[in-house]
């Protein structure tokens, strides 16, 4: 055994080096890309009742593919993503649906917050994160790309980018 | 309290501050009996390093300890809790990994171990006493047992 | 001349200073000229000096709040109490670093000082130049890529603070202190173990290198102790081990330390297992740069790293070069070494190298289920994690050899047992039957029962050792009992601390089986005035108050306690839990209050509370017994150590080459 240590070392410092090369060593991967978004219905935040109805969520069948962003007032990626998604949704709302789960925050930040960026797309409001477990999430921002018979294709952690939503758009309508 | 009441609304500022901070609701948190944390100390937290459910401060910590609670109340044994959250976030969220595929390695290290170890010093031994053997055959009967006599005397 | 100017030209200068030294050294190994040795040897106090007066210059700027250099920028503040800043040089990054490498030149400085006593010339010079080496890798890494003194271009009015943890408690001043003077201190031993297989005497080190190990192992130990101490006082989980592969760091060369201390023994006293010797130590040395790779490279996530940067690299190149130095020496002299002997498993050299054989598996064990997550994601790709309940599972079979292990080894003669020591084994076999009888009457469960049972028969191998001594003693001096006990303390301190040691080790399991098994955690908010009643206690939240302090505001939640029965023994009292606020921190820090008892500890910590109004505040108790006995354990075992160390002037190690038969 001794006789081989050069190989010994090297398998290690491979294994550290690359460890060290990769890109975000704490990402976690999701066991739900590839499976049935789970259902849930939320109360709809007070400035989309009037267009979306009291309560809001992925159903057993899905009118249009869902863009499902987990967020909070107080994450400061999702400060930079929200005109992001807003402008986003303006342009693709016939084409995908843009759902914001609003987790761990107070209402009345989360309204603030929705006035400041000015957002139309509709938010509901889980209080104790529970649907972000059912999915599960690992923080805010969160984004489960999930396709129109109800399959999550992707999710993204962090902050979105417009070429990372145009990729996600084309993977929903191929 | 009513002097104290000015106070809380003083701290809470600090709170809120940076931004970064997650706010704590002011609503009180659920109790938990003991399992809930013997449970919870078998999963690890998504969003902190490495820490467990039981310890961490974390809202998510917070909210499945709150899952666990509730699943308990309906009757869950922990094997189906800690399957629910499997489900969610894979074998990872179990901090004793299941002893099958790769991880099953890690079950046998002791015994690889043990084993590995076992054999290097047994085959040293082998050769340090056939060595020994060797020497001995040149040394009479009567000079061994005097050696031998003298180290015990010591 | 500024404070950042000083520590960078300070710096520079002990960089410098190292590699002379090693140059020297190098020349004197090479020519075997001693003008070059005693050159090297002077050397040693230059950098010295050096890292000193750098060391010095950073505990300047940061006690004068010099925010013109970047480390006390970003890891201090003005507001900071002054015990804080004077720690403050090793709660970050760089300036760790520094505190490892002086700690590395003092170390360096000490081996220089033997030079020519124990330490001769054939060997002295590739030892030295071993430390040097060390040296030069570190102040190079201070200089090129991880330096304390960065200067900030606009020096900011106020710095960002020190970790809230870490100034969270008086604890964090002494803990890693402890663990570098553990870790650097294991330099030594791999330093006399290259010099050994580089002069190709495979004997004479092991004397003297026994000893520098054992000064390491009492720090390591001492720093394992308050690190667990820190946790538990700190963290608010009620545990004080959590397995996390920082803290497997620390421990892997903890365990392969402590297979050398009892396989160095076999090689004193019959010249065998020379190989392994070298192995282990070149083996532990490594773990501990192993340690510092993963602290300060976050390639396993870890609740203890530091801001992951540029030096995981440089770290992992250190490592590497390390094992190549030691194994691959090792694996070129291992040819040459060729040893005769018998070792009968029925003696206490078979003991030991069975002890021997269970730590190397115990530090296996902990290295593959340490590495294993990373292994597993580079193969599959998937993520895993090895925890806790595993480590807690594994361990503990491991733990039950090794105890047993522990109570015969020393009770057997060396080279063959006899009757005698057969009669011994039976009263301890006997005691350990009984105490596990106790424990299973007592209704506890099977694995504390055996813990009480493997502590009654430690503790009998003891007494029958000590007592046997202090007969023969008497008789054979015509002294009293009393005063042949005091000849055999104060005369025989390596056996006698070994046995402190030993005690305190099985205590420690003890209180680890007991705290383990029986933890008990309940969460409850109250309102303020209400009552909790729990497990022998009765809980009264007295009210909220807030404090603005120094560095942080605290609210605190006043409670009173009173014991309702046996369970609650000793909980009588009025608490002060309180959550901490640091600005630099997003959630606030649980300050647990712990009620120490000689049996259960008590241990109140404010979860959250009511911000508005101030009527209710959520609790957590946790109650754990014994846990009291793991920190008299962990100070038995450092004092054991010590006395065994303590310099009694009559004798220096090398001498011990033939350890009297009582031994």
């Amino acid at each position: 055994m001794l006789r081989f240590w050069p190989i010994w070392v090297l398998l290690l410092g491979g294994l550290f080096l690359w460890g060290l090369q990769r890109p975000s060593p704490e990402a976690l991967g999701s066991v739900r890309v590839g499976k049935p978004a789970p259902t849930f219905s939320l109360p709809v935040l007070a400035p989309y009742r009037e267009r979306f109805g009291p309560e809001l969520g992925v159903g057993e069948t899905l009118e249009k593919p869902v863009f499902l962003n987990i967020w909070a007032s107080w994450c400061i990626p999702c400060r930079t993503e929200a005109p992001l998604l807003e402008s986003f949704y303006q342009r693709y709302q016939d084409r995908v649906l843009v759902l914001g789960v609003n987790v761990q925050d107070q209402e009345e930040a989360a309204l603030r917050f929705i006035a400041q960026y000015g957002l139309t797309f509709p938010s509901v409001y889980d209080a104790r994160g529970r649907i972000g477990i059912e999915y599960g999430y690992t923080g805010v921002p969160e984004t489960f790309i999930i396709s129109k018979e109800r399959k999550v294709l992707a999710r993204h952690i962090g902050e979105l980018s417009e070429s990372k939503l145009q990729e996600y758009l084309r993977q929903v309508w191929p | 309290m009513r002097g104290v009441r000015g106070w809380f609304l003083a701290l809470a500022l600090p709170l809120s501050f940076g931004a970064l901070a997650q706010p704590v609701p002011n609503t009180p948190p659920p109790d938990f009996p003991p399992q809930v944390f013997e449970i919870a100390r078998e999963l690890r937290c998504p969003v902190c390093q490495g820490e467990s459910a039981a310890e961490s401060n974390a809202g998510i910590a917070l909210e499945m300890r709150r899952i666990i609670a509730e699943q308990l109340e309906q009757g869950k044994s922990p094997a189906e809790i800690k399957q629910f959250f499997v489900e969610r976030y894979g074998d990872w969220i179990l901090f004793e990994p299941p002893a099958r595929g790769l991880t099953l390695w890690v079950w046998l290290s002791p015994l690889l171990g043990l084993l590995l170890l076992g054999y290097g010093l047994w085959r040293h031994q082998a050769r340090a006493k056939s060595l020994a053997q060797a020497q001995a055959a040149g040394v009479s009967e009567e000079e061994i047992a005097r050696l031998e006599a003298e180290l015990d005397r010591r | 001349m500024t404070p950042g100017l000083l520590g960078g030209i300070a710096l520079v200068g002990a960089l410098v200073f190292s590699l002379l030294g090693l140059a020297l050294a190098v020349l004197a190994h090479a020519l075997r000229d001693g003008r070059y040795l005693e050159a090297a040897r002077r050397t040693t106090l230059l950098s010295l000096l050096a890292a000193a007066t750098s060391f010095g210059a950073l505990e300047w700027a940061i006690l004068t709040d010099d925010f013109s250099v970047s480390y006390v920028a970003n890891h201090s503040a003005s507001v900071n109490p002054l015990w804080v800043k004077l720690v403050t040089p090793w709660a970050a990054l760089e300036g760790s670093i520094l505190l490892w490498a002086l700690l590395q030149t003092l170390y360096t400085w000490l081996v220089g000082l033997r030079v020519g006593r124990s330490l001769d010339f054939w060997r002295a010079p590739s030892a030295l130049g071993t430390l040097f080496l060390v040296q030069v890798f570190f102040f190079a890494v201070m200089v090129f890529v991880a330096h304390p003194f960065d200067k900030v271009p606009n020096p900011p009015a106020e710095g960002l603070g020190t970790n809230p943890l870490l100034q969270n408690h008086w604890m964090m001043a002494v803990h890693p202190v402890l663990m570098y003077l553990g870790f650097v201190g294991l330099s030594v031993p791999f330093a006399y173990a290259v010099a050994a297989m580089l002069a190709r005497r495979y004997q004479s080190w092991i004397f003297e290198t026994r000893w520098w190990t054992l000064v390491a192992w009492g720090f390591l130990t001492a720093a394992i102790f308050t690190g667990k101490w820190w946790s538990y006082e700190i963290l608010g989980w009620g545990g004080y081990w959590a397995w996390d592969p920082v803290e497997n760091a620390s421990l892997i060369p903890w365990l392969l330390a402590t297979a050398f201390l009892h396989t160095a023994q076999v090689q004193e006293r019959k010249g065998l297992f020379k190989g392994w010797n070298f192995a282990f130590i070149t083996l532990a040395f490594a773990a501990t740069v192993f340690g510092t790779f993963l602290t300060r490279s976050g390639v396993i996530q870890s609740v203890h790293a530091f801001a992951s940067g540029p030096v995981g690299v440089w770290f992992l190149a250190f490592l590497l070069g390390v094992l190549a130095l030691g194994l691959g020496l090792l694996a070129r002299v291992s040819g040459e070494i060729r040893e005769a002997g018998e070792v009968r498993w029925k003696s206490r050299e078979g003991a030991l190298l069975a002890g021997a054989l269970f730590f190397g598996t115990f530090a296996f064990v902990v290295v593959v289920g340490t590495l294993w997550p990373l292994a597993v994601e580079l193969l599959s790709g998937a993520k895993v994690s090895v925890g806790a309940p595993f480590f807690n599972q594994v361990s503990a079979p491991l733990g039950v050899f090794m105890l047993l292990l522990m109570g015969i080894g020393p009770v057997l003669p060396w080279r063959q047992a006899r009757g005698e020591a057969l009669k011994n084994l039976t009263a301890m076999l006997i005691a350990l039957g009984v105490g596990m009888l106790i424990g299973l009457g007592l209704g506890l469960s099977l694995g504390v029962s055996l813990a009480i049972g493997l502590f009654a028969y430690n503790l009998t191998a003891i007494v029958l050792m000590v007592a046997q001594g202090v007969k023969e003693r008497s008789r054979a001096l015509g002294l009293s009992p009393a005063q042949a006990l005091l000849e055999l303390v104060a005369r025989h301190r390596r056996r006698f601390g070994s046995h402190i040691v030993h005690f305190g080790v099985a205590l420690a399991a003890l209180s680890i089986a007991f705290s383990q098994t029986y933890r008990y955690t309940e969460q409850k908010t109250l309102q303020v005035g209400e009552v909790w009643q729990t497990r022998g206690l009765e809980v009264r939240l007295l009210g909220l108050t807030a404090r603005e302090e120094a560095n942080r505001f605290a609210a605190l939640a006043p409670i009173q306690v009173r014991a309702t029965s046996r369970d609650g023994w000793g909980s009588d009292g009025r608490y002060e839990t309180r959550l901490n606020f640091y600005p630099q921190m997003s959630s606030p820090l649980a300050t647990p209050v712990v009620r120490y008892t000689l049996y259960n500890d008590y241990y109140f910590v404010l979860m959250q509370f009511d911000q508005e109004k101030g009527q209710w505040a959520t609790l957590k108790i946790i109650i754990t017994p014994m846990v009291f006995w793991l920190w008299v354990a962990g100070g038995l075992i450092v004092l054991g150590t010590a006395y065994i160390l303590w310099p009694s002037g009559a004798r220096l190690p090398s001498r011990q080459a033939v350890p009297s038969a009582s031994d």
